[in-house]
């Protein structure tokens, strides 16, 4: 192949320098050469490879219009004709993450090979594993140049028509691709070194990850709404104006409780969102966007439910580990079932 | 799970206006406590009228 790597480098609205959450309805834009991250990811190609032209959008767009986004960036994929496309690093921005994938599915399809990074907690992950090679990417932007070198060292043998590698060793998301080889040592050996290191307490890693499933089983319907109480809840980050209680804007490990109690609606001269991953200007002017007890009320009031629980839980659900949210879940619950409250209606930003 | 409008403004519009916002609203919640009456096995998408 004669000349650089022509690379084209995705990324969203807030890492082009365009603006925060309120920029988050930007539509795809192209800009020629690298772009905030991109400029150092530039810089590790060397002489091997060239950012060309970087794409920009914001996450909401993405999330929001997926069909017509996906549309979009095959096209200026197509017209721009890289070797190889990049998108991020998302660290555990979800929709972000999940705009990733998407722009290296999409690439894929087009038969352009690509690759990006994010957490493992990042929503992206779960839904593109299989599909998207995803280096493993640390949580947060302090991570940013470990995840650039990985983005830059993936990139160039994907472009370069190379297979990146087992996926530990090469840091990447296992695909579920399985690829005979031989290993460096009989079966007898590695399992018995396995043991030894077992025993004695020294690090060991297992050659076969049985993945347990995480399925839900639903709980039973409520049988009659008119008789039944309803609990309100949140991950909208919603307090009373002023956060008395500190609740925290992201990466929660615990929840909160607010009275309701007499309050036939929310209103902003009381309530505001804290939610540190989405632009909240729009529900501070109407918090029923995030907990709807005005509607609530009006039902209440007509027999279409017995009653709205008069507390109402809140927690910002952005960057929250899986295991507090599965620990917060379970409080949550319990705390649900003690008050002998029949169902909850949870609103997700 | 219901669908709600969007991220910023999930149960409701205010680009409808004050009136068809709350109606909007209603239906949101009216199909949210209807699916919790509906048995499910899996994940289940409900959508509202006009989300």
């Amino acid at each position: 192949m004669t000349g650089k790597l022509r690379v084209l480098h995705y990324v969203n609205q807030f890492f082009a320098g365009r603006g925060g959450e309120e920029l988050a309805n930007l539509e795809l834009d192209a800009v020629d050469g690298p772009v905030g991250p991109g400029v150092r990811l530039n810089a590790l190609f060397g002489d091997d490879a060239e950012i060309v032209t970087t794409l920009v959008a914001g996450d909401n767009w993405v999330a929001e219009n997926e069909d017509v986004a996906a549309d979009r960036l095959r096209e200026v994929i197509l017209e721009s004709n890289p070797g190889v496309v990049v998108a991020g690093p998302a660290f555990n921005a979800g929709r972000y993450g999940l705009a990733c994938g998407l722009v290296c599915k999409v690439a894929q399809d087009a038969d352009v090979p690509a690759v990006t990074s994010m957490f493992e907690e990042n929503p992206g992950v779960l839904t593109y594993r299989s599909d998207v090679l995803i280096a493993a990417g640390a949580e947060d932007v302090k991570g940013m140049e470990p995840a650039l070198a990985k983005l830059a060292e993936l990139a160039l043998k994907l472009g370069n028509g190379e297979s990146p590698g087992p996926a530990e060793s090469a840091g990447y998301f296992p695909r579920g691709i399985r690829i005979e080889g031989t290993r460096c040592a009989s079966a007898a050996t590695r399992a018995g070194d396995m043991l030894m290191a077992r025993l004695t307490g020294s690090p060991w890693t297992t050659e076969l990850r049985i993945e347990t499933s995480d399925t839900t089983t639903p709980a039973d319907p409520v049988s009659d709404l008119t008789h039944a109480k309803i609990a309100m809840m949140t991950s909208g980050g919603l307090v009373p104006i002023g956060n008395p209680d500190g609740q925290v804007r992201g990466g929660s490990t615990r929840w909160w409780k607010y009275s309701i109690d007499g309050l036939s609606g929310l209103s902003p001269e009381e309530w505001e969102s804290i939610h540190r991953g989405f632009f909240v200007g729009i529900t501070n002017e109407e918090p029923n966007y995030v907990m709807p007890l005005d509607v609530m009320r009006q039902l209440e009031d007509a027999g279409g439910i017995a009653e709205v629980h008069p507390i109402a839980i809140s927690v910002s659900g952005v960057g929250t580990h899986v295991s507090d949210s599965k620990r917060i879940g379970d409080q949550m619950a319990e705390y649900l079932l003690a008050e002998q409250v029949d169902g909850a209606l949870l609103v997700a930003t | 799970m219901v669908k709600g409008a969007r991220i910023e403004h999930v149960c409701g519009d205010p680009t409808l206006g004050p009136e068809r916002d709350v109606a909007f609203r209603r239906e949101i919640v009216r199909t949210a406590l209807e699916s919790l009456t509906t048995r499910v096995t899996e994940p289940t998408l409900f959508e509202p009228a006009g989300a």
